[in-house]
């Protein structure tokens, strides 16, 4: 017998952020345009946040420790998120392109 | 003088003649003078030993029984050592007074007759190591080393036959005299390994005066069966070896063509010393062909090809021109005059007469040489001169005939050649010498008369008297066969020997030259004449040391001296010979056949000498052309073995070896050469190809990992991904 | 069927159907858009999680701030639309991420496996130990377990565990400490350039585009000769 929660096993939520995240993953290494790629990071994060909230939910709910660390999951990500796109709009404005496959330095 | 000297001289006295010709080879090969001093001092010395030696001993009474001497080891074979030394008994003193002394008068001979020569130190380099050689088989004392002498000698022989190697007659002869005496040397090989294998010894004390050694040989029944015991067969083996070395039929062909060699040579070799080893040796196993039977198979086997030799080679020297053909069927058939004796048991008689023929076969051989030389000067003086006739056209012919010097040999088949190239050894050219010559003329005729055995005065004489008494002795009065058809056989020998010394004396010094060649021939140097009259000495008065104690008048005449070589030799044998009573028959016999054969020949030839042009009344003779043709031995031997060996070696030699044998090799090459190419071809797929893989290989991965590092941020996500879930699986899965 | 599962199937449809949309569709824009609208289901999981706080800070951040900067950006660098989605890995990470999916149900799905290790002869030499394991099922928990409910303060519980020394305070402040320094950073980043600044950018480029061209000539990748080695070529910027 699984955790239920409403009618609601455990699983599915777990499922829903494993394909949600899945999906973002395939976004972040698949796509060939940089903005593409951060929105896929931003679909992985949230994913891990529904995983984390319905831990919470069905394990403890009384601690708050799964909030707190969903709380910091959703800061870093807004930060990052700023950040990355920053950074594409100034290799736009110095390479005219965002094609991540371009953009190919980081090597010997 | 104490044994231990005498023993230290008998090592000593071969050395000098061996060492000379190691010096003369290695170092003086460029100074003639020097060389020919140094080989006759070397000889000189080895005399003085020998004589030495031979001074001491000579009147010692039981040399025999106990001959001085001395052994070192020298061939560990297995548990024992096999022994050889050196040893002087009565035999061997005879010889070591006769071998030295004969070879010094050869080797100052020599030193006249090839001064012309320009291969002169080579010749006296083999020469004295042919002396050494004779003098060490004269000292050896066992059977090994006097084999190793005699081959040594074999070898000598050889190169000194061929000594004029351009011409072709002459290697021919060469290769012949070695090929034959070589069956004869390879029956006396076995005959020593079969001796070695019965007694364990093959020194001549140990064997020949041990009676039990000897019982046991007689006893044993030979390898071979045949009815005769392990001694005849030994002895007829042993006894091979001196047909071959003592020229007897059936080997006798080799000693005419041996006549290629210089005169000293012949002298040298073909009277007194080679032929005279095999003579030695066969004395020396005297008594084991004694113990194989008084009238055994070996007895008779020697009795027979003695006779048979003395028969053929007396009638084949009557219808020979060449005065050195003459000389040269003489000694074979005074060989088999020996060998006959040996064959009816007279020990004494044998080595008389080897030691008796050893001196004036020399002489006569020498004083040929001598002729040969006067004639040669006679006919250069001619042609310098421009007199006309066959002189002057033949020298130019005869210049180019010889190249080596004016006074080289020329050896000539027996064939009348004297309108072309002028031959100074053919008789028919000679004639008159007596005056023009006389030195010559008289040792040549002591010589003869000796080997003619004209009675009383010449050495000859006495030893024929002798070999003569033993046969009638053993033949006619004791009835053995053997013994008389030996007496009958050697008679009329003895004749024939008279009758064609006389022609040969007579148409080389009687009458009047025949050429003018002759007509202006001179006298020899004194180096050649001088060994001549030595030589002339002994011929007359050697025959005195073993006249017989009843012979009328003479026998008074020496006293105690009579059988004075019988008394110093019979120690040698386990038995004495007892000496015979003096019969006045075979003595009468000896006196008739000499002066009979020799008054026939002055009938013939001295009477009414010869012309130039006249034929000789030997040639009416219907049996003429057999006899100048040798009996036909030679071609006979050329058609029974050497034809079929030449006609298979080159058969071989075509088929197999070209055929055969080369296309094997070649099919070996190619063989080799595709093995070789196909490693190559390995080498270049497989290990090259390998290595090519392997580099090709990393530079692949390397490549391969190159191009992970894309600089793409995506790329390396991806990568980092992929790892991580491996190592998540890995772990979540495996390591729990 | 209660009415939440109704409700979950609905939403979870929605936000997976939003988000494979966002990943494969060309048009950036219309990605932006339906970020938001995967965004928004997200929230609707979260109401049906009981945690309000976050379904309202969820729409709040991410739609309200993120979304727009995301928009901002796509218009920003509009010259880049009409491209392919794809770009030249995608096949290997459909296929990795396809596994990684596989991998996470196999850890998250109902089913709970027993391995037995010993019984793969290759995977046994890897096994620490060989004993049969459950692998997979994180989810199962025996049953009859009871899921305690949400307390009524659990707001100003989180609020206060935040500034407690003894629980979060830590990372609150650092959070709070990475966004002071994400803000300073992305503007620096994003600023206006200076002219000498924009020249220089350009110079910067226009040398990497040399070297990058150079290095393709000397592959032989490009035509024309290749000039002589770096040591040689006079360069006027300092390194």
């Amino acid at each position: 017998m699984q955790n239920v929660l409403n009618g609601i096993p455990l699983w599915w939520y777990l499922v829903v952020s494993s394909a949600l995240f899945c999906i973002g993953l395939y976004g972040t290494l698949a796509r060939k345009n940089a903005i593409a790629l951060l929105m896929g990071v931003e679909l992985m994060l949230n994913a891990a946040n529904i995983n984390l909230i319905a831990f919470w939910r069905y394990l403890a709910p009384a601690s708050s420790g799964g909030l707190a660390f969903a709380a910091f999951v959703l800061v870093v990500a807004a930060a990052e998120a700023a950040v990355g796109l920053a950074l594409v709009i100034s290799v736009y404005r110095a390479t005219r392109s965002i094609d991540p496959e371009k953009l190919d330095k980081m090597k010997l | 003088m104490s044994h231990e000297s005498i023993t230290t001289l008998l090592w000593l006295a071969p050395l000098p003649p061996l060492l000379a010709f190691a010096v003369i080879a290695l170092f003086t090969n460029r100074y003639r003078q020097t060389s020919s001093t140094i080989a006759v001092l070397s000889m000189v010395a080895s005399l003085v030993m020998s004589f030495v030696v031979f001074f001491n001993v000579w009147q010692m009474k039981d040399l025999g029984k106990k001959p001085i001497g001395g052994q070192i080891g020298w061939l560990p074979t297995g548990e024992t050592v096999l022994n050889i030394g050196v040893v002087v008994d009565p035999l061997g003193a005879t010889f070591l007074f006769m071998v030295p002394l004969a070879c010094t008068l050869i080797f100052i001979y020599s030193v006249g007759y090839m001064s012309a020569d320009p291969r002169y130190t080579r010749f006296f380099a083999y020469l004295s190591l042919f002396a050494g050689s004779m003098m060490g088989l004269v000292v050896s004392d066992n059977l090994l080393t006097l084999f190793i002498f005699w081959e040594l000698m074999g070898f000598c022989s050889y190169s000194l036959i061929g000594f004029f190697y351009q011409k072709p007659s002459a290697y021919k002869a060469a290769v012949k005299a070695f090929m034959t005496t070589r069956v004869g040397d390879m029956l006396l090989l076995l005959g020593m390994v079969y001796l070695y294998a019965q007694t364990g010894t093959l020194n001549f004390h140990e064997i020949l005066r041990n009676e039990e050694v000897l019982k046991s040989l007689a006893a044993a029944p030979a390898v071979l069966g045949l009815g005769i015991s392990a001694a005849g067969l030994i002895a007829i083996l042993i006894f091979g070896g001196t047909v071959g070395k003592s020229a007897q039929w059936p080997l006798h062909v080799w000693l005419p063509d041996a006549m290629e060699g210089p005169t000293p040579v012949s002298a040298m070799i073909h009277a007194a010393t080679m032929v005279s080893a095999g003579i030695f040796m066969l004395l020396r196993f005297f008594p084991l062909l004694v113990a194989s039977g008084e009238h055994g198979t070996a007895f008779t086997l020697v009795g027979l090809i003695g006779a048979f030799t003395a028969f053929l080679g007396a009638t084949i020297a009557v219808a020979q021109y060449d005065i050195k053909r003459v000389l040269a069927f003489s000694t074979i058939s005074q060989l088999g005059f020996m060998v006959a004796a040996v064959g009816i048991g007279a020990y004494v008689a044998a080595a008389f007469h080897l030691l008796t023929h050893a001196f004036f076969k020399a002489l006569l051989f020498l004083a040929s040489g001598s002729v040969i030389h006067g004639v040669e000067h006679g006919h250069h003086h001619v042609s310098h001169h421009g007199h006309s006739g066959h002189a002057g056209h033949s020298e130019h012919e005869h210049d180019a005939h010889d190249g080596h010097g004016h006074h080289g040999d020329h050896p000539h088949h027996d064939d009348d050649q004297a309108g072309h190239a002028f031959d100074p050894q053919d008789m028919r050219n000679m004639g008159g010498l007596r005056h023009r010559m006389p030195v010559t003329f008289a040792t040549f005729l002591i010589g003869g008369l000796a080997l003619a055995g004209f009675p009383f005065i010449t050495a000859g004489f006495w030893s024929k008297d002798e070999i003569f008494a033993d046969a009638y002795y053993h033949g006619l009065v004791k009835g053995d066969g053997l013994a008389t058809l030996v007496f009958v056989v050697l008679v009329l020998s003895a004749l024939m020997t008279a009758f064609y010394t006389m022609r040969q004396i007579a148409m080389t010094f009687l009458g009047q030259p025949r050429s003018e060649a002759a007509a202006h021939a001179s006298e020899s140097v004194p180096s050649m004449t001088f060994p001549l009259i030595v030589l002339s000495v002994f011929a007359l008065f050697i025959g005195f040391i073993n006249i017989p104690k009843d012979f009328p008048v003479f026998g008074a005449l020496v006293g105690d001296g009579a059988y004075w070589l019988k008394n110093f030799i019979a120690s040698m044998l386990l038995e004495k010979p007892e000496p015979l009573a003096f019969n006045p028959v075979p003595v009468l016999f000896s006196i008739g056949v000499a002066l009979g054969g020799l008054a026939l020949g002055w009938y013939v030839y001295a009477r009414n000498p010869l012309q130039a042009g006249q034929t000789d009344p030997v040639e009416k003779l219907p049996v003429f052309n057999f006899l100048a043709n040798r009996w036909y031995w030679d071609e006979l031997y050329r058609k029974i073995f050497v034809n079929p060996l030449q006609a298979i070696a080159d058969n071989y030699s075509r088929v197999v070896d070209k055929n055969v044998i080369d296309r094997i090799l070649e099919g070996g090459y190619a063989l080799g050469a595709r093995v070789t190419r196909g490693f190559a071809e390995f080498d270049r797929v497989v290990i090259t190809g390998f290595s090519d893989a392997m580099g090709r290989l990393f530079r692949g991965l390397g490549d391969w990992g190159r191009e992970l590092q894309t600089g793409q941020v995506q790329s390396y996500l991806l990568s980092g991904l992929v790892m991580v879930i491996a190592i998540l699986v890995f772990f979540l899965f495996l390591f729990q | 069927m209660t009415i939440q599962q109704v409700l979950f199937i609905v939403i979870a449809l929605a936000v997976l159907g939003s988000a494979v949309f966002v990943v494969t569709t060309r048009n950036l824009f219309r990605a932006a858009l339906m970020m938001i609208a995967a965004f928004f289901g997200i929230a609707g999981l979260f109401v049906l999680l009981d945690a309000g706080l976050f379904a309202v800070a969820q729409v709040l951040i991410y739609i309200g701030a993120i979304s727009i900067l995301v928009i901002f950006a796509v218009m920003l660098t509009r010259g880049m639309q009409g491209m392919v989605p794809r770009n030249s890995q995608a096949t290997a990470a459909a296929v990795t991420v396809a596994i990684v999916f596989a991998v996470l149900l196999l850890l998250f799905g109902p089913l709970r496996l027993t391995i037995d290790v010993a019984r793969w002869p290759v995977l046994s030499l890897f096994a620490a130990n060989t004993s049969p394991r459950d692998v997979g099922g994180i989810a199962w928990t025996p049953p009859g377990q009871v899921i305690p409910p949400v307390p009524d303060t659990y707001i100003a519980d989180f609020g206060r565990s935040l500034v407690d020394l003894n629980q979060y305070l830590l990372p609150f402040l650092l959070i709070a400490f990475l966004v002071d320094v994400v803000l300073a950073g992305a503007i620096f980043i994003a600023r206006q350039r200076r002219p000498a600044e924009v020249a220089e950018d350009r110079q910067l480029q226009a040398e990497e585009e040399a070297e990058e061209a150079e290095a393709m000539r000397r592959a032989g990748a490009l035509p024309g000769p290749a000039s002589l080695p770096e040591g040689a070529v006079a360069s006027t910027s300092d390194h």
